[in-house]
């Protein structure tokens, strides 16, 4: 297997993890009854949501 | 329970608004395309997968304007874009691919070699996203991006890049740093591809000269500097006393490749290819880790109090006072000096010589300014505007 295509697989994993990792702080946000925590799940959700969009 | 539904709700709606407006200012950025008026000598614009397949399909698979005379002699590359923070050496190759009029050889001009690194700026900078140029028509509007390729189109970096064929380790965002990855090969990352490919077209091409355009910040020790392969130290060692003694208010040196460091162009398109590699440095303030406010108005004016100030103390290696580095002095810089270093050239190689022909003096583009002589693409003909 080559470089290109073993950096294709980790790049794909990559943004299996980024949407893991963006469903698990969506549904921290859902189960939340803080609304501090609730404000800090929604910051961390842009940076995730970006990447998934591929738009940073 | 319904307070905190509709403070949930509130959240939501502004981290939405956020992403959104985000989303919506990185995405005008990475599809925003940049006009190129060629010459009227344009012979041909070829992609740089003609050269080779490593880069088909690719955000790098750049525009190659081929100005051929007809008339034997030799050919030089311009290469600019390899680092698009450094945004004169985009200007200065787009100079000569808007302006010139080849009448002995062959001038070959990638503007952008490293289209990735121009779609996104570097991460935690504050950076602006386009830079504009004054013209008689209006302005005219660029990209300014990162030095390296950007993460979604290069991704994950290794943990040491080691370089090939050296074997040289390197700082692991290297491997995105189209200037760390020269010669390149077909199968690696897309810095190591484009590289490949662009060799390919220098010795496809039978390249006599090849010109890599770079800024650097002030606190950098290459600086204002030609930087050549052994095989061109004739050259530009003219080059550097011509224009000091009558051209430059700023001296410009001449150096030495270092053979031990691996991956720069003026080290490996020399090393293997038939072409005497030049890399060519100005002075950017921009770049300075000490500067002021990083805004549009410090990237074009070169002006920076903070910069200045490191001057008066003696840690800086080029001079800066209150006129600053203006874009227009930078790339008069630049352009002059490929122009010098082609008269040298054509003087003790008269057989390779490449003779041009429209490109703006040095006194004309500080007089003018570097606006004045780039086209208006809407009042151009559609066959001689690209899109980069």
């Amino acid at each position: 297997m080559d470089m290109v295509m073993i950096n294709y697989c980790v790049t794909v994993l990559y943004y299996l993890i980024t949407a893991f990792f963006f469903l698990a702080v969506v549904r921290n946000f859902v189960s939340t009854k803080n609304i501090e925590e609730a404000i800090l799940y929604g910051i961390i959700m842009i940076p995730f949501a970006l990447r998934i969009l591929r738009l940073k | 329970m319904m307070k905190l539904r509709t403070a949930k709700a509130a959240i939501l709606l502004i981290a939405g608004t956020c992403a959104a407006i985000a989303g919506f200012l990185f995405r005008e950025h990475r599809v925003y395309r940049e006009a190129v008026v060629a010459s009227s000598s344009i012979t041909e614009v070829k992609k740089l997968s003609d050269y080779s397949n490593a880069v088909k399909g690719t955000v790098n698979d750049a525009n190659v304007y081929i100005f051929d005379s007809g008339v034997p002699g030799g050919t030089v590359v311009l290469i600019g874009g390899t680092h698009p923070e450094e945004p004169v050496a985009n200007l200065s190759a787009q100079i000569f691919t808007e302006n010139v009029r080849t009448l002995q050889g062959k001038v070959i001009v990638i503007n952008r070699i490293n289209t990735s690194a121009s779609l996104g700026t570097r991460m935690g900078e504050a950076y602006p996203r386009f830079f504009h140029v004054k013209t008689s028509w209006g302005e005219k509007k660029w990209r300014y991006g990162d030095r390296v390729s950007t993460p979604l189109d290069s991704w994950p970096d290794p943990e040491v890049y080691i370089h090939y064929p050296s074997g040289q380790n390197l700082a692991y965002m290297d491997i995105r740093n189209v200037n760390r990855t020269w010669p390149g090969r077909p199968d690696g990352l897309l810095a190591e591809r484009t590289c490949f490919a662009a060799m390919e077209l220098i010795r496809k091409e039978k390249a006599d000269i090849v010109m890599d355009f770079h800024e650097a910040e002030l606190e950098y020790a290459v600086e204002n500097t030609i930087v050549v392969h052994e095989e061109g130290q004739s050259v530009a060692a003219m080059t550097s006393m011509m224009l000091t003694s009558q051209t430059f208010d700023v001296p410009i040196g001449m150096e030495f490749s270092p053979k031990a460091l691996h991956g720069l162009s003026h080290r490996e398109i020399g090393d293997h290819s038939d072409a005497v590699s030049y890399l060519v440095e100005v002075a950017e303030p921009m770049l300075d880790r000490i500067r002021g406010i990083t805004d549009e108005e410090l990237l074009m004016s070169g002006k920076d109090r903070f910069v200045m100030k490191a001057g008066e103390h003696k840690l800086l290696y080029s001079p800066i006072d209150e006129n600053g580095w203006p874009v227009d002095k930078r790339t008069a810089r630049h352009v002059t000096t490929l122009m010098t270093i082609l008269q040298v050239h054509n003087m003790l190689t008269p057989d390779k010589a490449v003779i041009l022909e429209g490109i703006p003096s040095y006194g004309e583009m500080m007089e003018k300014g570097v606006g004045a002589f780039f086209s208006n693409p809407d009042a151009s003909p559609s066959e001689r505007v690209f899109y980069e």
